[in-house]
């Protein structure tokens, strides 16, 4: 049984259904109750689960200002006149939040009574409240004044997508390593799904380094990375369509004449088992005589211009059907690429192969992370998101055929109103910026008012979880990662020195 | 129509008339405060006063190393149709000065004591119903007194009120219930006495709001003496101060006669002890040590509080000296309230509520089932 920590009081205004008070009786810790821990009492129904909501102090002797200011006038503090530590009185306010009738969670329809013990939610109760899955669940930390294992359910958190969410700093990355750490970790019994991380800048390749020093786990044998330097877009696998999405300026006609070109090379291949290129492609329209001319003009003038990207080849490197494995982790690492639309280019392509790929179920169920996934499904036009089309369609269609998104982004306003609202959890850590605090808690199920200014509040290392993954918005402090971290990047001072010295 | 104006205006015009006389003949009196001495005046007339001047500087003591314990009691009454609910409670608030933080403080019985629940059944009229009260509260608080004494050393012991009964609390017809109690109440204070001498305690009643007129009633028999020996004195002819002394009480007075730190010269509780109601009780079950008084005046806007102590071994001058300089900083820290800072604490553990009572009402009914003797007054249950 856990701590008890106070009793049911009566005020002029409960204890009610929605609300009530108790009197902080054990104060043997210096801070005995915290806003946001959770309760339980015992009711006629069951065991009620509250959350502290507001805690007050009381002392009788400083509830008059004028009073304290006349015995304080001498310059002593009231402390040294009168035995004031003696009362104090903490009173807290307790919002029912469930019934837990025989493991079942009903709504609260009948108020604790006064003089019922407050104790801290015990492990069990949480753990069903809050949907907790203790035994195989993600490990994401714990929950926040419980020492209790945020233990989430791999199915609720991931089938329906997940966006994690906050400003620049707030530890996005070093939360999706962990998440990525637990998708490693996990056993062939308990079910393992394979992890693609778009890493926009480096951030995760650290993962994949042979780690010697003890008090680490190593996953340099389950992480691989690929630079973009080695990647090549396989041109057999792109649909007229997909290079539409690539250029999407191209023209349903222009679309319609690069079909019937692909449909040629395609006979072609698989007469000779030789793949085509995109030089083989703008070779063919060249030669083609029954193109139109302004048509074939326009086509060229776009596939010229793909072909300068340097992403496309005969075949593709790496082979995504290869390298998607169960509790594996691939690593895109998209650092060197300085162009947006290279960047979006690359991103359509390998989720829409991975989710052909899965759908085909050619590859596991897996989780593609997307690292400042704004740029690549904003919510602005869709010509300057060339890959907002598949993400949006994963998004909406990916929860059949197990392929999860996970979208890290810093301007959850910016991101696509389609996709956010697909991720049935989201992850937030802190968030400051008015505008996308208020589309959170549009787009959030279960965020009022008071978890948005808590949201502004947070530290480094503490989130909420909303959503699908958790049947309450649920406060976590981050666990620590288990790889090694990556070495900290150069502060300003350093970076400013070392430019100076390479270049005078 | 109403004039409320026109009533006011004479209320005021009245009051200010009183006042002005009031003030001046304070300010006469100030004028020869330092300097009066009545040493030469015939002892016969001054019998129970211990010094020879008006009024006395006090030097507030360094409290640290003192224990000084507070103590006060709270009693709710509660009449029924054929019975008295009656709920007392008495705290002592023990503050150790051992520190400049502040005192360390204990409290006897408890923090919180539990309250002590009587019943009287016995018939008693309203005025003997609330005289058995307080005779109650008197018993809880007076046990405290003496058990405190026992459990803690403490070097001196502040009751809130009185170092005697009050006549109010001597009943007024021979009902046996009420005279068994107040005899009882006399025995324990006898006891609270020998107890404070046996363990050398300075015991001290503090009296918040004193309606005395005892200092009134020494300065209306030197007076006479005074204005023919003091020239400043003389004014007082032009006025009939007579009148005005006789509208006055100690507080009243004294509040515009001494200054901050000062306080009034010793004199004996009663003229004549031997015609007191109750010093003569006291005196008939074998007391017979003085309980001396002195007002003493600790902020500048409050009024100056009575202090009656329980004279024994020590010169009563030197005792009167000791307790002032304890209890002038224990009580000086708020400008507009003087009331020592243990008495504070011990009323606000010591109080009951209403609240205490109906709960204690509630479980009696349930305890025992409807009674008719137990129904409340109808006044105290009406439906609307």
């Amino acid at each position: 049984m856990e701590r008890e920590v106070g009793t049911v009081i009566c005020t002029s205004s409960g204890p009610s259904a929605f609300e009530f008070d108790f009197v902080v009786t054990n104060t043997s810790l210096s801070v005995p109750v915290r806003t946001g821990q959770f309760v339980e009492v015992s009711t006629e129904e069951g065991k009620l689960i509250a959350q502290v909501t507001e805690i007050m102090k009381t002392n009788r002797y400083f509830m008059h200002a004028e009073a304290v200011r006349e015995y304080e006038r001498g310059g002593k503090p009231l402390t040294t006149i009168f035995p004031v530590d003696k009362w104090e009185y903490i009173i807290a306010k307790a919002k029912p939040l469930a019934i837990s009738i025989n493991g079942q969670l009903e709504r609260v329809t009948f108020p604790p009574s006064p003089g019922e013990k407050v104790r801290l939610a015990s492990q069990d109760t949480l753990a069903n409240f809050l949907g907790l899955d203790i035994e195989n669940g993600i490990e994401l930390g714990t929950v926040r004044y419980h020492n209790i294992p945020a233990r989430l359910n791999l199915t609720r958190l991931l089938q329906k997508h997940v966006a994690i969410l906050a400003i620049s700093g707030a530890g996005k990355s070093y939360l999706a390593s962990v998440l990525t750490e637990e998708l490693l970790l996990r056993s062939p019994a308990k079910g393992r799904v394979a992890v693609v991380i778009v890493d926009v800048h480096g951030e995760y390749v650290s993962l994949a380094e042979k780690v010697e020093s003890s008090g680490y786990v190593d996953f340099s044998d389950r992480v691989s990375v690929f630079k973009t330097s080695f990647f090549q877009i396989a041109v057999p696998q792109i649909s007229e369509r997909m290079f539409g999405e690539f250029q999407p300026q191209i023209s349903p006609i222009q679309i319609r004449e690069l079909g019937r070109v692909l449909k040629n090379l395609k006979r072609k291949m698989y007469e000779t088992g030789i793949p085509y290129s995109l030089q083989d492609v703008i070779r063919e329209i060249e030669q083609d005589e029954k193109m139109n001319i302004r048509t074939k003009e326009a086509l060229l003038g776009w596939l010229y211009d793909l072909e300068e990207t340097g992403l496309f080849g005969p075949v593709e490197s790496p082979n995504l059907d290869k390298i998607v494995k169960p509790g594996h982790a691939a690593i895109i690492d998209l650092s060197e690429i300085i162009s947006l639309r290279k960047k979006q280019i690359l991103v359509s392509y390998v989720a829409r192969r991975l989710f052909d790929l899965r759908k085909q179920e050619k590859i596991p169920p897996f989780v593609l992370i997307l690292e400042e996934a704004h740029q690549f499904c904003p919510e602005a036009r869709r010509e300057l998101a060339i890959s907002k089309s598949i993400i949006e369609t994963i998004a909406r269609e990916g929860r059949k055929f197990f392929a999860s998104l996970c979208l890290i982004s810093q301007r959850p306003v910016k991101l696509s109103t389609t996709v956010l609202s697909q991720c049935n959890t989201h992850i937030i850590l802190r968030i400051t910026n008015p505008y996308d605090l208020k589309h959170i808690g549009e787009s959030s199920e279960g965020i009022d008012r008071t978890v948005l200014d808590v949201i502004t509040t947070l530290n480094v290392g503490e989130a909420l979880i909303v959503g699908e993954a958790v049947n309450f918005p649920l406060f976590i402090k981050i666990r620590k990662r288990r790889s090694k971290e990556p070495k900290h990047a150069l502060n300003l001072e350093d970076a400013a020195k070392k430019f100076e010295k390479q270049y005078t | 129509m109403f004039d409320l104006q026109r009533q006011m205006r004479n209320v005021v015009k009245d009051l200010v008339k009183i006042e002005e006389h009031k003030d001046l003949f304070s300010k006469i009196l100030r004028s020869i405060k330092t300097k009066a001495d009545f040493s030469s005046l015939p002892k016969v007339g001054r019998l129970d006063l211990l010094e020879d001047k008006l009024a006395y500087n006090v030097t507030p003591t360094n409290l640290r190393g003192l224990c000084v314990a507070g103590i006060d009691g709270g009693v709710l009454n509660r009449s029924l149709q054929c019975a008295d609910l009656i709920i007392t409670r008495a705290v002592a608030a023990i503050f150790r000065y051992e520190s400049e933080e502040g005192p360390n403080v204990d409290y006897f019985p408890d923090k919180f004591p539990e309250p002590k629940i009587i019943i009287n059944i016995t018939p008693l009229n309203k005025i003997n119903s609330e005289i058995n009260a307080n005779l109650e509260r008197l018993k809880t608080e007076l046990e405290v007194a003496i058990k405190v004494q026992d459990e803690y050393s403490v070097d001196a012991i502040l009751l809130n009120g009185s170092l005697i009964p009050q006549i109010t609390d001597k009943p007024h017809v021979s009902t046996s219930l009420l005279i068994k109690k107040y005899e009882q109440i006399l025995d324990l204070y006898i006891k609270l006495y020998e107890k404070s001498i046996e363990t050398n305690t300075i015991l001290a009643g503090v009296i918040e709001d004193s309606r005395s007129t005892r200092f009134i009633q020494i300065l209306n028999r030197l007076l006479p003496h005074l204005i023919y020996r003091y020239s400043e004195l003389k004014n007082l002819l032009n006025f009939d101060y007579r009148q005005v002394l006789k509208l006055m009480r100690d507080s009243d007075f004294l509040f515009r006669f001494l200054d901050v730190g000062e306080r009034t010269l010793v004199f004996s509780y009663s003229e004549k002890p031997q015609e007191h109601l109750i010093l003569r009780d006291l005196e008939e079950k074998g007391w017979t040590k003085p309980i001396n008084v002195f007002y003493l005046k600790t902020v500048e806007f409050d009024i100056p509080i009575r202090i009656e102590f329980l004279t024994f071994r020590d010169n009563p001058i030197n005792l009167a000296n000791r307790l002032a300089s304890i209890i002038y900083p224990l009580s000086s820290y708020h400008s507009e309230y003087a009331t020592p800072s243990v008495i504070i604490e011990a009323d606000a553990r010591a109080r009951l509520l209403e609240s205490d009572l109906e709960i204690i009402y509630d479980s009696l009914v349930h305890a025992v089932g409807f009674l008719p003797s137990l129904l409340k007054l109808r006044r105290d249950r009406r439906p609307f």
